[in-house]
């Protein structure tokens, strides 16, 4: 035991640290951090960058000996945190136990993204499981929403606090990715653009041209188009043979929406990386690295797809 | 509010109509179909349309890739099921054989694309309001509606 976060354990840990304040933070993350330098392990901290500055200033010269990421950026869209930050970190080294903190939930998250930030963080539990890795997710509850925090409980089997670490009664992902999964929100009226290998061409126009009106710096509109492309491939390849586009502008951000009678039975769908000589499994992990938010709700009959680009 | 099934493959058109309708004090709900084998599958409400609204007019384009307006209009006006969906060609063609051909066809209405912008835009909005305000629109039973 280094600090009250166990390490003492082969295989995935995942434990929440539920924090109030800066020293708390610091107090269990930075003995964590440097119990695994002291074992040799590699270490990086995906944190936003208020919290990266702390935590560099707590470990002093040791925080150049890890890797530090900027969370808010890299993981502004959760469901490209596990490929691009997590994966990205703990495959370069398959040999190696590792340790991460990572903080994909902080304040000022919007109602829109904390679902896919439940849906991440259940999603952690299988994409890791078998490796040998801890992963520590810091949670401000003295800031975040009860809610969230109870969600915590359920996509971490282990909680950690300053004191102490213990098993979480109410631990189990698949509540969370139910939480994930729920029917998105209310679609303000706007245009259904249906299409089929066809005519997806004629789809993507529309998504483009709707972009420039919508005001999205032009460097986006590209963005726009490999999305709805990527999309829009997905629903003629694995959805029937036919989708539906909407794109609408919510909340500062261009919407583009896509719909077809596929089911997403792999819950990391988009989520893995793929190698060089895969064909397929690119569309949904392009979107997901090209999109601030995406949000997907499977039912029994339909997929629906929604991918968020911020206008500023 | 009602829902209009535009099938038109002119993206300017597109967006011109799609501004024209969102300009009304209630506009409708637009669905774009930019071919006519998106538009029978939409009306026909086949796989993921399963559950597709009845919309209370069809505004069709005639010339258009792999299915025409031609032929959508003999497929939806022979089929006991949807024939009653009025269909308004919108066709930048005033030549009297087209029109007639539309008409032949049994097309409620045939209305050339004006050329000015605004006119184009008035004549769209005249239209719905034509079919949400003044037309009385053939009932469907209440689970198709």
């Amino acid at each position: 035991m280094v600090g009250v976060v166990s390490t003492a354990v082969s295989g995935f840990v995942h434990p929440a640290l539920f924090y109030r304040d800066e020293a708390e933070y610091v107090g269990v993350a930075v003995p964590f951090i440097r119990g695994g330098l002291a074992a040799g392990e590699p270490v990086a901290v995906a944190v936003p960058r208020p919290r990266l500055r702390l935590l560099a200033d707590a470990l002093g010269a040791d925080a150049r000996r890890i890797t530090m990421i900027d969370m808010s950026q890299a993981g502004r869209n959760p469901g490209r945190i596990i490929p691009t930050v997590l994966r990205a970190f703990a495959d370069q080294f398959p040999a190696q136990r590792t340790r991460i903190v990572g903080e994909p939930v902080w304040p000022g998250r919007s109602p829109a993204e904390l679902p896919a930030c439940v849906q991440h963080e259940a999603l952690i539990n299988f994409a890791f499981a078998g490796r040998t890795l801890t992963i520590l997710c810091p949670y401000d509850v003295s800031a975040l929403d009860e809610a969230v925090v109870a969600h915590a409980r359920t996509t971490h089997p282990v909680l950690v606090d300053r004191d102490a670490s213990w098993e979480s009664p109410d631990y189990d992902p698949d509540v969370g990715l139910r939480a994930g999964n729920t029917a998105l929100p209310h679609r303000p009226p706007s245009t259904e653009v249906l299409f089929s290998a066809d005519t997806v061409r004629a789809a993507r126009a529309y998504a483009v041209a709707r972009a420039r009106r919508a005001g999205l710096p032009e460097r986006r509109v590209l963005d726009v188009e490999l999305v709805v492309s990527e999309l829009g491939s997905n629903c003629v390849a694995h959805g029937g043979g036919r989708g539906s586009l909407w794109v609408f502008v919510d909340d500062g951000y261009l919407v583009c929406e896509v719909a077809n009678a596929g089911i997403i039975s792999d819950p990391l769908a988009g989520r893995s990386p793929v190698s060089p000589d895969e064909s397929r499994g690119r569309g949904l992990l392009l979107v997901n690295q090209l999109a601030d938010l995406v949000r997907v709700h499977t039912t029994a009959e339909t997929t629906t797809v929604r991918a968020y680009l911020a206008l500023d | 509010m009602i829902d209009v099934l535009l099938v038109e493959d002119d993206l300017a058109d597109v967006l011109m109509i799609e501004e024209a309708l969102a300009s009304l004090p209630a506009p409708p709900r637009l669905h774009v179909a930019t071919d006519g084998v998106e538009a029978t599958a939409f009306l026909r409400r086949e796989g993921m349309h399963a559950r597709a609204p009845r919309p209370a007019f069809v505004l069709l384009d005639l010339n258009m890739p792999r299915k025409d307006g031609f032929e959508v209009l003999r497929e939806v006006k022979g089929d006991e099921s949807l024939s009653v969906i009025p269909i308004v060609v919108f066709s930048t063609s005033d030549e009297p054989q087209q029109i007639r051909r539309s008409y032949v066809a049994r097309a409620n209405a045939y209305v050339v694309k004006p050329m000015d912008v605004d006119d184009f835009m008035r004549v769209v909005r005249e239209i719905e309001q034509f079919y949400a305000q003044i037309v009385t629109g053939p009932p469907f039973p209440r689970r198709e509606a």
